[in-house]
């Protein structure tokens, strides 16, 4: 049995659940300020939420690397620089898995529509109040999609990650990186291990989410009346 | 159905008034209206598809703030060019047409709703429940429920928020006639019992005859007319006055009953019209409103012998026009007046022929002959 360093995993946990973390509180106001104004405004955001979707992540690192760097703004305005720390990978998680976080909160929102909240202000609700009593409890089984899908794209991401983080154990290289590395060293067993390992995991995690969907779902369905 | 109501008249007996001025520029929707409601009634806002009902209705709610106007309701300013009341601050009820239930909150949790965002409790939400008889129903969710049964959550909802007035935008336009019958008892004793005013968006002539005192008539945005319920249904350049179901609504009072033949007499108001009905369960001296449909009435021009119609009132010929159906004509019916103020109307129906066999004429006096008569409250 060869010796694993299971360090990368937990490094990539901890990565993709501050990641989720984060993602899901900032675009829970952002997708309902979107929702709620103008057409116009809407495509321009819209569209460039969906933007790292279609960039490859080497772009996206690449960029990243630029504004996190040595030389880049955060440097010239006195702040620490990000590049190959564990903050500037959560920072370039953020960036790459924002889609997978924002998109089904926002179509949820727009899903909602007006007519339940204008029912709500009708009956004495405040705008806060609205929003936590009625648009997040409706929107409550896509938030949980969109952190399932937050948490495994995190957990899957590689370019991104090898670009701005580099491959410092303990501090920048999770799971996919340690994967590769192994591979490069032809160390297949340790590859292969932590490879169904992270398979494994990422199913369970699935199932569990989608396990717990369809349980939210019981004022969706038509039980026998009593 | 029993709500302690006299807890409730002390709050809402005095006059109260709804003063909305309105000016709305849209593409192909010119809407310029003023409109006093006396809100001590059910009035019933009504006119073709795209005339501004429910414009008007989310209007008085809040729920269009870009609109410019004036809304004033009681005294208090709740919206104008410069100053906008937010939705939740004016204490309306609203039941929009698709109830808009709350579908993550199961029936008993949608009423909890709004009794805690309630700002007085003069309705106990028990009361309600039981009212409008949605007990069996309190832990189902919206999306197990009957139209007629979402209706009524949906309207016990909006009691329970102890709303100052309640707007329903065709509450009954998606039901089926049997869950329309048994939703309007619910209105009129909400009326009664509650003292409530009521803004009822219909165009339905049957729904507003049986519950609405006053009507607005819109067109395209504008109010055509407005004023009582007989006076509007009775108006013959107005489309319900030729619908098959036209109607006149008369307000009577209980005269005598017949135990012999099993009868009520009705003393109609403002004439001296006496009508029998088939006994009536009530109290002489109660009030009570009949329907008269048109097409119930003939005319003779002497007084009628030997039929079987007991019921044959005076009358005037106020006016005839065509109808769609080239063999009928529209009459329109003064009833004689016992004060020589606001005659009561009835229409007619009859056909081309007996007008102009009767030689009949405009300010003619006639009888008119009611074959039956049903009672409308």
């Amino acid at each position: 049995m060869p010796t694993i360093d299971f360090t990368p995993v937990f490094l990539s946990l901890k990565l993709a659940s501050l990641t989720t973390l984060l993602l899901i509180l900032m675009c829970l106001p952002l997708a309902w300020h979107i929702t709620h104004t103008r057409k116009s405004v809407k495509s321009f955001l819209a569209a460039l939420s969906t933007l790292p979707l279609v960039l490859p992540p080497t772009v996206l690192g690449f960029y990243l690397l630029l504004i996190l760097g040595a030389n880049g703004p955060l440097y010239h305005l006195n702040l620490p620089t990000l590049a190959f720390t564990f903050p500037g990978l959560v920072i370039g998680s953020m960036v790459y898995s924002f889609p997978f976080a924002f998109q089904p909160i926002y179509n949820a929102f727009e899903q909602i529509g007006k007519g339940p909240l204008e029912a709500a202000a009708v009956l004495g609700a405040s705008p806060t109040d609205r929003f936590f009593t009625i648009a997040l409890p409706l929107a409550k089984p896509s938030i949980l999609t969109a952190a399932a899908l937050t948490f495994a794209h995190t957990l899957g991401e590689f370019g991104v990650i090898l670009m701005i983080g580099g491959n410092i154990p303990g501090e920048t290289q999770v799971l996919s990186v340690a994967i590769y590395e192994h591979v490069e060293a032809l160390e297949y067993q340790q590859a292969f291990i932590l490879s169904g390992g992270m398979m494994l995991f990422s199913f369970m995690l699935l199932f569990t989410l989608h396990y717990l969907q369809q349980s939210q779902l019981k004022y969706n369905t038509l039980p026998q009346k009593t | 159905m029993a709500i302690n109501s006299t807890a409730l008249n002390n709050t809402t007996s005095k006059k109260e008034s709804l003063h909305i001025k309105l000016a709305v520029k849209r593409d192909h929707f010119d809407m310029t209206t003023e409109l006093n409601i006396d809100t001590k009634s059910i009035t019933a806002l009504t006119g073709p598809s795209g005339s501004g009902k429910s414009t008007l209705l989310r209007y008085i709610a809040g729920l269009e703030p870009t609109l410019s106007g004036t809304c004033l309701f009681n005294n208090t300013l709740w919206q104008s060019e410069h100053a906008h009341l937010p939705t939740h601050k004016r204490q309306v009820g609203i039941v929009f047409q698709d109830t808009q239930l709350f579908e993550h909150l199961s029936v008993i949790e949608n009423l909890q709703y709004a009794e805690k965002r309630s700002r007085s409790n003069a309705i106990e939400l028990n009361e309600i429940i039981d009212a409008m008889n949605i007990r069996a129903l309190s832990n189902h969710y919206p999306k197990m429920l009957s139209g007629g049964e979402k209706q009524r959550v949906a309207i016990a909802r909006a009691l329970a928020n102890n709303p100052k007035i309640l707007l329903l935008d065709e509450p009954l336009a998606n039901l089926d006639i049997e869950s329309k019958q048994s939703i309007l008892p619910y209105l009129e004793y909400i009326h009664e019992a509650l003292q409530l005013p009521i803004i009822y968006v219909s165009h339905t002539p049957d729904e507003i005859a049986r519950i609405a005192s006053d009507v607005i008539f819109l067109k395209k945005g504008r109010v055509i007319c407005q004023g009582p319920t007989n006076a509007i249904l009775t108006r013959d350049d107005l489309p319900f006055a030729h619908a098959e179901t036209a109607c006149a609504i008369l307000q009577g009072t209980i005269d005598h009953h017949d135990d012999e033949f099993h009868l009520s007499s009705i003393k109609i108001k403002t004439s001296n019209a006496i009508l029998a009905l088939p006994k009536i369960n009530k109290n002489l001296g109660d009030h009570i409103t009949i329907k008269v449909l048109a097409k119930d009435v003939s005319l003779c021009v002497t007084p009628p012998e030997n039929t079987s119609i007991m019921n044959c009132i005076q009358a005037t010929i106020k006016n005839y026009t065509y109808m769609q159906d080239p063999s009928r004509l529209l009459v329109t019916l003064a009833l004689k007046s016992s004060c020589n103020t606001n005659t009561e109307q009835i229409l007619a129906h009859i056909t081309k022929k007996s007008w102009s066999t009767l030689n009949l004429t405009k300010n003619q006096e006639v009888f008119a002959q009611i074959k039956s008569i049903a009672i409308a409250i």
